[in-house]
């Protein structure tokens, strides 16, 4: 087998593919200014303009492109459920990043951290682990720096709060050079304005 | 997955060409030709007026990246030194006789010091270019386009380029990415016999070029171009002025 | 016609095999130290792959820069490489899994998780012995011709399906292609042993080690409940067969040397240890993480067994089922009264003691784990929970 047939270079290859690829799915809805549907019942109040992307049970915007810059929601994590969806957490496959109701923070950031270690990101870092409330529900706040595999530095920002058994989820991240200082203060302010309506 | 696709459908214009292929004596009862695409995505940054910008100043080739390989019967890929090391030589050289032949100064060809590591300035911006072209091809198409951009045309590397300017002395950095892979003869078999059998084209090998041009003052993307290429050959020198000629269509000054 | 199909398809068939058989039958040449493959071949256009992904590799965020951890890997690989030794370039990643291996032109890869699984340098030399024994043998590059035959005569585009499957593949991403998984045969990797072991024994070390480490990796891949194979197993398939032969091997030995260098092999990791540990619970396969650290722990000496009783701990209480939580309780209240143990484990301690229903000591617990953490990250959350176990900051 050769190395060059399982070393794809990951990011032409996939822009080959979706170069060549039927159209999946049209652009997305632009998003204004103000508060704006997040998901089921979560709100957050924007600051700028976006794109936006959703399926069933999240959302990501966008403005320059997911590789540089993604705002990514998801209203409600369910017990069992892998942290960023999909997969649930079964008794003949336990491994993984598995939300259940009741974590503490300290837990939650872990969670999320792995997640995005399992999803293919660098030396996932998190700092600055605090308290925040979320339209009257406690929930945290923290800090990332990671890198992506071929070694572009990203940062980003995680808010997440736990309601009825389950889990709200805002996490942001865009590379260090120019697209994170450009936009890290905005972004911290739509997070804190995150909430369940 | 953290990630989501977004897809886009291509409006290749694909005009037909005949191939010169090897093949063995008692297959040439089988020649067929081939059809040959060849298609280009060429994006550029407008003016207030809408009209394209023109190149006012220097350009300087950064380090290309470029591998040759041969597609072997099973569909396996390997590299060959000799063509990506003749490619790594002609390509430049091609590129360089397009930009000039526009009037366009082009600067001594740069590469990153070969020990930058990872936290190094330039190879950070090498990889941010990585990640804008990614974002322009995988939102270029009209029905994928971002609406926030509102048409517009607007991709940047952000004003951390000035450090590239300060390495290079040019006022543009031209990005180049250059994938290629040539059938071997049993590969050349394999797409005949797929033809005969399954009456449909396994592939030979596609040259998939891409192409970005920063404004070093800025750090905006001025143009931008994909290149898909069924026929193409940067192996000699005139293969690659044709590669060159499709890659770095568009750019004026 | 019903024959029609068949004929066109044998012919077909035979048509591929005759061009396709001039794959490249040039002799696989005597590798000798220092040498190079003749350009033009196929070993040639290998060597060439392997040096665009070791430009990649020098980069990669996975790996580990230090000096002083890179210094005495490669003085291992060096010891048992011989002559070899200047053909290598040694790289240790950041990857919290098991892999060492070694590209055909000298490129030599070795995985934090390994570094963790192993006790001593005697092991650490029989891995790396191995793996010099697939590089002196050449079996990289016969693999090559042989997926390649394979592949044109089945037309098989799935190159990957035939390899080395890796799961976790977007954690490992380009990685896993770096690491040069190839499926080695059953006699390659017989072959690979005994010139490992000539190589171990040579140096004076204990072969045993071999038995050791190979046998311990098997219990690990035996908590796996699912699946295809870890990395572990795709360059090195291991059956209870195998481990039967290692073990025979060893014991062919002649009068068996001893040396373990048990001390050297700890003095250059165990800065490491926590990190490595850390990693190895974010992998979230408890099952796996319990084995190893609970067999780590079983080996350690009585300054690491603090830290290791904390994390073993740990992954009790993350896989949380049945009497996970009553065990890492128990755990953690055995490491608080040990040296070394890390600060994180008052507060766990802490966390237990108050769900069993112990106020007055879980206060204390977390109280200590304040003053002995005054910068923790989780501190606000700890004092919340200490003020309503009516504590006094």
């Amino acid at each position: 087998m050769t190395l060059f047939a399982i070393k794809l270079r990951p990011w032409i290859a996939i822009a080959l593919a979706l170069s060549l690829a039927a159209c999946a799915s049209s652009g997305g809805p632009l998003v204004s200014p103000g508060p704006n549907p997040a998901g089921g019942d979560l709100r957050i109040d924007s600051e700028m303009e976006w794109s936006r992307y959703s399926d069933r049970r999240s959302q990501w915007w966008t403005m320059d492109g997911q590789q540089l810059n993604l705002l990514y929601l998801i209203p409600a994590v369910r017990p069992g459920e892998y942290i960023f969806l999909g997969r649930r957490q079964t008794t003949r496959r336990p491994d993984g990043p598995f939300f259940q109701p009741g974590m503490r923070a300290d837990e939650l950031r872990d969670l999320i951290v792995d997640g995005l270690l399992a999803a293919g990101l660098v030396g996932v870092q998190a700092t600055d682990l605090r308290p925040d409330d979320f339209g009257g529900r406690e929930g945290l706040r923290f800090e990332m720096s990671m890198t992506n595999q071929a070694g572009l530095k990203y940062q980003g920002m995680a808010a997440a709060f736990e309601h009825d058994d389950r889990l709200a989820l805002a996490l942001f991240m865009a590379p260090s050079e120019y697209y994170y200082p450009r936009d890290a203060a905005k972004v911290a302010r739509m997070l804190d304005s995150l909430r369940l309506e | 997955m953290l990630t989501r696709s977004v897809g886009s459908t291509p409006s290749a214009a694909c005009r037909w060409r005949l191939s010169g292929l090897l093949w063995p004596a008692f297959l040439l009862a089988l020649a067929l030709l081939l059809p040959g695409c060849v298609s280009t995505q060429v994006r550029t940054a407008t003016d207030t007026g809408g009209q394209p910008i023109g190149i006012d100043g220097s350009v300087v080739l950064v380090e290309p990246d470029i591998e040759l390989s041969e597609v072997l019967a099973g569909g396996a890929q390997e590299p060959r030194q000799a063509w990506t090391e003749a490619a790594r030589r002609f390509y430049p050289q091609a590129a360089r006789e397009v930009l000039e032949a526009q009037g366009i100064a082009v600067r001594p060809d740069f590469n990153l010091p070969p020990d930058a590591g990872p936290d190094h300035h330039l190879r950070q911006l090498y990889l941010l270019n990585q990640a804008v072209s990614m974002s322009i091809l995988q939102h270029a198409r009209s029905g994928s386009r971002l609406r926030n951009k509102h048409g517009r045309f607007d991709w940047t590397l952000g004003p951390g380029v000035a450090d590239l300017r300060a390495a290079t002395g040019a006022d543009y950095a031209l990005f180049t990415y250059l994938r290629d892979s040539y059938s071997s003869s049993g590969r050349v078999a394999m797409r005949i016999i797929g033809f005969v059998l399954l009456g449909g084209d396994v592939g030979g090998g596609t040259q998939v070029g891409l192409a970005s041009l920063v404004d070093l003052r800025t750090g905006q993307v001025v143009w931008h171009n994909l290149l898909l290429d069924q026929t193409g050959d940067v192996r000699d020198l005139a293969g690659a002025r044709e590669t060159a000629g499709d890659l770095l269509k568009g750019i004026r000054r | 016609m019903k024959a029609q199909p068949c004929i066109r398809l044998c012919l077909a068939t035979g048509l591929l095999a005759l061009l396709t058989a001039c794959a490249s039958r040039a002799p696989v040449r005597d590798i000798a130290p220092g040498s190079e493959p003749l350009a033009g071949t196929d070993e040639a256009e290998l060597w060439y792959a392997m040096e665009r992904a070791e430009i990649e590799l020098k980069r990669s965020p996975f790996r580990v820069r230090d000096p002083a951890l890179n210094d005495y890997v490669r003085k291992v690989a060096c010891e048992v490489a011989n002559d070899y030794c200047k053909d290598l370039r040694v790289y240790v990643m950041n990857v919290p899994q098991f892999n060492a291996s070694m590209a055909p032109n000298g490129m030599m890869l070795v995985w934090t998780g390994a570094l963790l699984r192993m006790r001593d340098e005697a092991e650490l030399a029989s891995v790396l012995g191995h793996e010099v024994g697939h590089f002196t043998a050449q079996h990289s590059l016969k693999q090559w011709r042989r997926m390649k035959d394979i592949s044109s005569l089945l037309g098989a585009f799935q190159l990957l399906a035939y390899g080395a499957g890796v799961p976790d593949a977007a954690m490992l991403g380009a990685l896993a292609g770096y690491a040069a998984i190839f499926k080695y045969s059953r006699d390659q990797e017989r072959e690979a042993d005994r010139l490992g072991f000539a190589a171990l024994t040579g140096d004076g070390y204990d072969p045993q080690a071999a038995v050791d480490i190979w046998a311990r990796m098997l219990r690990e891949e035996n908590t796996r409940r699912y699946g295809r194979p870890t990395p572990i197993f795709s360059s090195h398939p291991e059956t209870e067969e195998r481990l039967a032969d290692v073990r025979a091997a060893a014991a062919a030995v002649p009068n068996t040397p001893q040396e373990r260098h048990r001390d050297e092999y700890r003095a250059a990791t165990r800065p490491y240890l926590p990190g490595w540990l850390e990693a190895e619970l974010a992998r979230r396969a408890y099952d796996a993480s319990i084995l190893v650290i609970g067999e780590l722990l079983a080996d350690a000496p009585p300054e690491d067994r603090g830290l290791l009783t904390f994390y073993l701990g740990e992954a009790h209480r993350r896989r949380g089922r049945n009497d996970d939580r009553a065990n890492a309780a128990q755990l953690y209240a055995r490491a608080v009264s040990m040296p070394g143990v890390p600060a994180d484990a008052w507060r766990e301690h802490g966390f237990a003691l108050r769900a069993a229903g112990n106020t007055a000591v879980a206060r204390d617990a977390l109280q200590r784990y304040l003053a002995l953490a005054p910068r923790a990250e989780d501190r606000a959350f700890v004092q919340r929970e200490l003020d309503k176990l009516g504590g006094v900051p």
